[in-house]
């Protein structure tokens, strides 16, 4: 097998990322909020998570830091997660704009009648995809795997659909 | 600016960690229309089953080498639909207390002859609720309780004396082997939701 063409591909990708991007008067601010609708795959519950990301440093930089809250009711619980991390946004001037990232989780498990559950240590980690309708505003999809570190082990999963308005 | 290294090392490693062995009840799914046997009755099991119709009793067989003390409990989902629904279960054995003639007419069949029988009506008021993490869902409680079984043949029965319909989780043991995560995704919808 050719490992040309996969090397070309690769050298162009992170070309992309990291060569620098003109500074335009009008360029959208280093703030990014999201507002999600999820469904949380594992621990059924269908609600929404809201997002504040901040870009850090110049323009066309892909890091971010992120946080976010959600509240997820379901049959038999409400999951309520709140997430501190970073995520790598590429392209975000472009109309296809990939992300992956990582970070924190406290997750609570609301439960009518009992005690609510709270895993203060989880980790998560997230990939997704967003399609510029407009300059500041983008529509996507993600995914989220998680595992509680301390308070009972069980991975999460979650997928969501999203908007963002970068301002 | 070039993604960090440590977010791709950090993503690799929730790829790997479930991959890492979890102690839990063994998982299975029980059918009315034949008995669970249980090869090993030492590995603590959470056996699945949904009565449909009210009358469905589950049977679960199993040969004990030696006597052994083993917790019991019955739990059901944590859903308003199944406020309640409360599944009793009865563990019998020949060298288990004689029914009384009471109890025996409210069991669903006759008792094996010789073999006598604990029987958990599961009709306390206040049910605890736990919380089961590796699938995060929440179940009412029958309340664990601990019997000892003598060696031999044993069956459990798991059925709703009210008649009424809904998931049921029959859960004994104490050894705690890995987790059948092909069985567990298998039959997803049953162990998930």
């Amino acid at each position: 097998m050719r490992t040309e063409p996969a090397l070309a591909i690769v050298a162009v990708a992170l070309a992309a990322t990291i060569a620098p991007r003109s500074a335009r008067a009008d360029a959208p601010g280093p703030w990014l909020a999201v507002v999600d609708l999820e469904a949380s795959v594992v621990g059924e519950s269908y609600g929404g998570r809201g997002e504040l990301l901040w870009r850090i440093g110049r323009p066309g930089t892909a890091s971010h830091l992120r946080a976010a809250a959600g509240i997820l009711p379901g049959p038999e619980l409400t999951f309520v997660p709140l997430s501190l991390g970073y995520r790598a946004l590429w392209r975000s001037d472009r109309t296809v704009q990939p992300f992956a990232g990582a970070g924190w989780e406290s997750q609570h498990f609301l439960i009518s009648d009992a005690p609510t559950v709270h895993r203060w240590v989880a980790v998560y980690a997230e990939a997704g995809c967003g399609f510029a309708i407009h300059p500041r505003v983008s529509l996507g999809v993600a995914t989220s795997v998680d595992v509680a570190l301390v308070g009972g082990v069980g991975p999460g999963l979650q997928l969501r659909s999203f908007a963002s308005w970068r301002f | 600016m070039r993604t960090p290294g440590w977010l791709a090392i950090l993503a690799l490693a929730l790829v790997l960690m479930p991959g890492a062995p979890v102690q839990a009840h063994a998982p299975g799914l029980l059918d009315a229309s034949e008995p669970f046997v249980l090869d090993d009755p030492t590995i603590s099991r959470a056996l699945y089953g949904t009565i449909e119709q009210g009358d469905e009793v589950f049977v679960v067989r199993a040969r004990l080498a030696t006597r052994l003390a083993l917790p019991f409990e019955v739990l059901v989902p944590h859903r308003d639909e199944l406020r309640d629904h409360r599944p009793a279960y009865a563990v019998i054995a020949a060298g288990l207390p004689p029914v009384d003639p009471a109890e025996a007419a409210r069991l669903p069949r006759p008792l094996p002859a010789g073999a006598g029988a604990i029987v958990d009506w599961n009709d306390r008021g206040d049910r605890d609720v736990v919380f089961e993490s590796f699938l995060r869902r929440v179940y009412w409680s029958s309340g664990t309780v601990a019997l000892i079984v003598p060696a031999g043949d044993v069956e459990l029965w798991v059925w709703s004396p009210d008649r009424t319909t809904g998931d049921v989780v029959l859960s004994f043991g104490v050894e705690e082997g890995g987790v059948d995560y092909l069985e567990v995704l298998r039959h997803w919808s049953i162990y998930a939701y």
